[in-house]
């Protein structure tokens, strides 16, 4: 049996540095977000009860679960909740806390972290670029992924031109200013 | 007022309200400060002025210091200024030289640096202005010696029995064809499981045979004018088609007649003819003829089935609308409530599906005059498995943030009675909390869980028919998560009860409007004081019971309509009222009668006309007058003006306030 | 009414197909625009689990692009969509954000203002050209085709909150009829294909890409229409992984909305980049062909109008 130590109440949590705040405060568990959850059923924590881990200020815990992963955002439960709590926000901001903390695995920062430098670096997602940085440290990933990737190649989807944008070199110093805004959780 | 600057002693009283205004304000400060100004011949504070000790302090300095003016800050004058002008009348002090002080609502309680500041300047205003009040005189008028009781439901019914029953007379107005309201649909009550019609229809015949009580039915009112004591309402008394004189109430209209319609009492699950009484005990047992179904006044003359049949020639197509008006000292407004459509939240299936119905429905299947005849069927099939979802459309941000407090309980009543009519059924109860507040209302809740009810705690995403099991084929699924366990669920059952939120009536804006009534938030029609005054409202003499008020029980509702009547009572067994003195008042020699007053007037107090005077003017109807002030606004010569509000009164406060001589 | 086209990053690459089929469709349809100049990449599902920040920015910069050419944006990518409309919603309500969202925005030299008009391809569809000019262009009914109309899920509160219901959508219902495809039933229609869980988490995403198959194949539907260029990717390209986890074979034809506009309006399969499609589009042809023979043997058996 966990004896849980509860955080102090008191500066907002770290995790929202965004301006939804404490949404959660009025979770009253009611359980319907989880309900309209395509993916709870993976989930080691629920949505419901990620806002209770919340409320208690137990962040850390609710991010390393992985739950916020699994969060596809398609906003059923941030719609539908009675009590107008920002549930699928909640869900990405533990996500953050997750890949910032390094609670994920090494494979999961490396798919969302490859992704975004892509994108800082053309403006846009660049696939082969993005291949090599999943793919290249760990390779047994791609081994699952020939099928799909030959039957992308052969309907001509596998787009192997370099973006072509502008202002890309804006981009790299938007994404520095963001850090600079927002600091790191 | 025969007494010069120099007479004016002013009496400041500055209030702790315990730590509601000292914690914020500094009271002592604020009395020296007092102390200071001009006139003012003591200052004091006390913990709690409104207390004996504290208005004894007064009392005492208005006998011994000979002070002819009062001001007293505290909490806001809609509070405490009866009791401090009560204060000044036992010392002989007129009460109109009382002025009051908020600096609790408008200071304490609003600001948490300042306070105290605020708090000088807003006594040094009141100080100032209350060197400029006058001795007032107050008027009495009689009191009209009946009752109004608008809606025929449990709580219109009992209050117009009580009334009845203390020697007034009682015009009940409602709007159906017979009294009852929604009472009379349920099946058994809870937590006595006491079956409705038999306790209601008693009292529903006594309304019928008591003397003092008019009813009217099939009737609405649709005018009110006056003020406490002596109210003119007009009523719209609807054509029935039937004469009540004649009627004898055998029903053989009702067999002949060929025509249907969908039976509103029934919920629309079973059908009515175009001539019908809502249900069998209906009180008067008189039928109406409903002219959008009648096809002898659709088509002219054709059918006549009714006419025909009648032996005693009660049939009157030639009747019209009726206006009536009643005069009447009190009006108690019991107009009941709507149910929320569950329609809104489609995932949940209401009208997708047609074994997933609502709790007023379930009522009407459960009852043995219902579409049924009391058994619980969906197309000619007994469920084995029932599912009741509870707070659909409470508790929830996008319909009502409120909880409507009877459906946890009814929710227990529906189970135990699906327990018993159907052998083996399975009950599934999806709540988030349970509500068993009342007096014997835990008991009942252990008694449910004894019978092998199912409780899941948990809100229901959706009612489904897609099956993904071969246990769901052919039923419905309702998706949640178990919360207490942390698993998520689907239950296959046969039928689904919905517990939809009790809302205000749709038309409760009109009704607000009618009886110049507020509403709160949630749309119900807001009573004056929450905890001290739950059946008075801000227009005097108008009170409001039952549903129309809020959410709430049988039993409370019953309490309620009790509480009403006692208020009306009390009105009129004093005989008369006592009408406020802060009235508008006109300076004929200024008035044009131009009739802007007139205009903007909303309770119609000023009238113009020709006063034995060579030009109209303006005359003002104390009674209906609430000093609001708008007709002093409007008038371009300045010619009105609001006693106790003079214009003298007011920049007196303005300039202390500002501080720049006005 | 002029439009500029907010094209995403996956048209280009792995949802050709939409891409090719949303510009030919807006061609018979007399909708001209020109592609954004100069936009980045929206963030997908990625940028909100790595900066709040960023993913509002992200979109923000191609709201603030718009609003500089004064025209209307129009995406046909669900997820771009939702991203653009959530960071215009997000600084609407709250000013602070906005500010912290431009300062990011100014390191590339543009600012947003709040005034840019977002649509998505069917509202400009339904609502601006118009069933009834949809129905004009269709030459070849889709007579005796069923098919399930899935609206993805995303969408639901922030697009089909625009201009249908968020619940219950049913504009995209109502367009196919137009086709004269017959819209099975299909309960699942507003539910979660799994977006990017199919790449990242396969055994969950596969799972729900079963469910939303299963519903299909239980309504009988001939194809899937979807209107979201992810869910294409995942209904097409993973029919065997969840054939796997729900213990089943799959193979039915997923159509993007485009595509079976086009295929009504008597356009060729190759301009609508069927042949992309990773689950052949084949079977449906006959099919509509059939279709098309019998109804027009019945406009002949009725005569002329």
């Amino acid at each position: 049996m966990v004896v849980q130590a509860l955080a102090p109440r008191g500066e907002p949590v770290a995790i929202m540095k965004d301006p939804l705040g404490n949404s959660f405060d009025f979770c009253y568990q009611c359980g319907l977000c989880t309900a309209s959850c395509r993916t709870a059923f993976a989930m080691k924590y629920t949505p419901r009860q990620v806002m209770n881990l919340l409320q208690l200020g137990c962040e850390d815990e609710a991010a390393a679960s992985g739950s916020g992963m699994l969060c596809t955002a398609c906003y059923t439960c941030t719609f539908r909740c009675p009590r107008g709590v920002a549930v699928t926000d909640m869900m990405a901001a533990i996500q953050r806390l997750n890949l910032h903390r390094k609670h994920a695995d090494r494979d999961i920062r490396r798919f969302y972290l490859s992704f975004m430098r892509t994108v800082e670096r053309h403006g846009r997602f660049h696939e082969v670029e993005f291949l090599a940085r999943y793919f290249i440290p760990n390779p047994i990933l791609l081994i699952e992924e020939i099928r799909l990737g030959l039957s992308l190649m052969t309907k001509g989807k596998v787009n192997l031109n370099p973006p072509k944008m502008k202002s890309r070199k804006a981009m790299a110093a938007m994404f520095r200013k963001a850090e600079e805004i927002e600091g790191r959780p | 007022m025969a007494e010069s600057k120099n007479d004016v002693k002013i009496g400041v009283y500055v209030c702790h309200c315990g730590s509601n205004i000292a914690g914020t304000v500094d009271v002592e400060d604020l009395t020296s400060f007092a102390q200071e100004q001009g006139s003012v011949a003591v200052a004091r504070n006390y913990k709690f002025m409104c207390s004996e000790p504290g208005q004894t302090l007064i009392k005492k300095d208005i006998e011994e210091l000979g002070l002819n003016r009062i001001v007293v800050a505290s909490c806001s004058p809609r509070m405490h200024e009866p009791t401090f002008r009560r204060v000044c009348e036992d010392a002989n002090l007129n009460p109109y030289q009382l002025d009051m002080c908020n600096i609790r609502e408008q200071c304490s309680w609003v600001h948490k640096n300042g306070a105290t500041e605020k708090a000088k300047a807003l006594v040094n205003a009141a100080i100032a202005r209350a060197f400029y009040l006058e001795a007032l005189e107050t008027r009495e008028v009689p009191v009209t010696s009946a009752v109004l009781v608008v809606g025929g439901g449990i709580a219109g019914i009992q209050a117009a029995l009580k009334v009845a029953d203390g020697g007034r007379k009682v015009y009940l107005v409602e709007r159906e064809p017979s009294i009852g309201g929604h009472m009379i649909q349920l099946d058994k009550t809870f937590p006595t499981l006491d079956c409705s019609a038999c306790i209601s229809t008693p009292k529903m015949a006594a309304v019928k045979s008591h003397p003092n009580i008019e009813l009217m039915t099939y009737s609405e009112v649709v005018g009110v004018q006056g003020y406490v004591g002596n109210f003119k309402a007009t009523i719209r008394r609807k054509p029935r088609y039937v004469d009540e004189s004649l009627c004898t109430g055998c029903g053989i209209c009702q067999e002949k007649c060929p025509w249907k319609a969908e039976s509103e009492f029934n919920c629309g699950l079973a059908q009515r003819k175009a001539i019908y009484t809502p249900f069998p005990q209906a009180v008067p047992n008189v039928p109406v003829i409903d002219p959008e179904h009648c096809v002898y006044i659709l088509r002219d003359g054709k059918c006549g089935a009714c006419l025909k049949f009648c032996e005693r020639g009660a049939v009157d197509f030639s009747q019209t609308e009726k206006m009536v008006e009643v005069e009447v000292g009190a009006i108690i407004v019991a107009t009941g409530y709507d149910l929320f459509d569950p329609s809104a939240i489609s995932r949940l299936g209401y009208k997708r599906f047609p074994n997933v119905i609502t709790s007023l429905e379930f009522e009407r299947l459960c009852n043995a005059t219902g579409p049924t005849s009391g058994h619980i069927t969906v197309n000619g099939k007994e469920p084995k498995s029932v599912a009741i979802i509870h707070c659909v459309g409470s508790r929830d941000e996008k319909y009502h943030t409120y909880c409507s407090r009877v459906c946890c309980m009814y929710a227990l009543k529906f189970a135990h009675l699906i327990k018993e009519k159907i052998e083996d059924a399975q009950v599934y109860q999806f709540y988030i909390d349970m509500r068993c507040y009342g007096k014997g209302f835990e008991e009942f809740y252990q008694r449910a869980a004894s019978e092998g009810v199912n409780f899941v705690r948990g809100r229901p995403a959706q009612v489904t028919d897609f099956a993904m099991t071969p246990e769901e084929k052919g039923k419905l699924v309702v998706v949640c998560e178990n919360t207490l366990v942390g698993r998520l669920m689907r239950v296959p059952v046969d039928m689904v009860i919905l517990c939809p939120a009790i809302e205000a009536r749709a038309d409760a804006k009109d009704v607000a409007r009618l009886f110049n009534l507020s509403q709160s938030a949630d749309g119900f029609l807001l009573e004056r004081h929450a905890k001290l005054d739950p059946v008075a409202t801000a227009n005097d003499g108008v009170f409001i019971v039952g549903c129309a008020q809020g959410p709430k029980d049988i039993p409370d509702t019953v309490a309620q309509a009790l509480a009403g009547a006692a208020e009306a009572l009390s009105l009129i067994d004093r005989g008369s009222v006592t009408l406020e003195a802060a009235t508008a008042t006109v300076d004929e020699t200024l008035c044009h009668g131009c009739g802007r007053c007139e205009e903007i007037c909303e309770f119609h107090a000023p009238t113009v006309r020709l006063n034995g005077r060579l030009i109209p003017v303006s005359s003002i109807n104390e009674a209906l007058c609430k000093g609001c002030g708008a007709c002093a606004v409007a008038c371009p010569t300045g010619a009105i003006s609001i006693r106790h509000f003079t214009r003298q009164q007011i920049l007196a406060e303005v300039e202390a306030l500002s501080g720049v001589p006005v | 009414m002029s439009y500029v086209y907010y094209p995403g990053c996956s048209l280009s690459g792995t949802a050709r197909e939409c891409e090719e089929s949303i510009q030919a469709v807006m061609r018979t349809l007399g909708v001209t625009w020109t592609e954004l100049e100069d936009w980045n990449c929206c963030g997908a599902a990625v940028s909100t689990g790595v900066s709040y920040l960023l993913s509002l920015a992200l979109p923000a910069r191609n709201l603030a692009l718009s609003e500089r050419v004064e025209s209307d944006l129009v995406t046909g990518c669900s997820r771009c969509y939702m991203n653009l409309i959530r960071a215009q919603h997000y600084m609407q309500h709250n000013a602070n954000l906005k500010d912290n969202v431009n300062a990011v925005l100014a390191e590339s030299g543009v600012q947003y203002s709040g005034k840019a008009r977002l649509r998505h391809l069917l509202d400009v569809v339904i609502n601006d050209v118009g069933l009834d000019v949809v129905a004009e262009r269709v030459t070849r009914p889709l007579a005796g085709l069923r098919v399930a109309a899935y609206y993805g899920c995303c969408q639901g509160l922030w697009t089909y909150a625009q201009f249908d219901s968020v619940e219950d959508p049913t504009c995209f219902d109502r367009l196919l009829a137009t086709l004269g495809a017959e819209v099975v039933y299909f309960p699942l229609k507003t539910s979660c294909c799994g977006g990017t869980l199919s790449m990242s988490k396969r055994e969950v995403g596969s799972k729900l890409i079963g469910d939303l198959l299963l519903a299909a194949v239980a309504a009988d539907a001939d194809c899937i229409i979807t209107a979201c260029p992810l869910c294409m990717f995942n209904l097409n390209s993973f029919q065997n992984e969840a054939g796997r986890a729900k213990g089943t074979k799959f193979h039915i034809p997923v159509l993007f909305v485009t595509q079976l506009m086009g295929l009504a309006f008597g356009l060729p399969p190759k301009t609508l980049g069927l042949h992309r499609n990773v689950v052949p589009p084949d079977p449906l042809y006959k099919k509509i062909a059939a279709g098309a023979a019998v109804s027009s043997a019945e406009a002949v058996a009725s005569g002329p109008k």
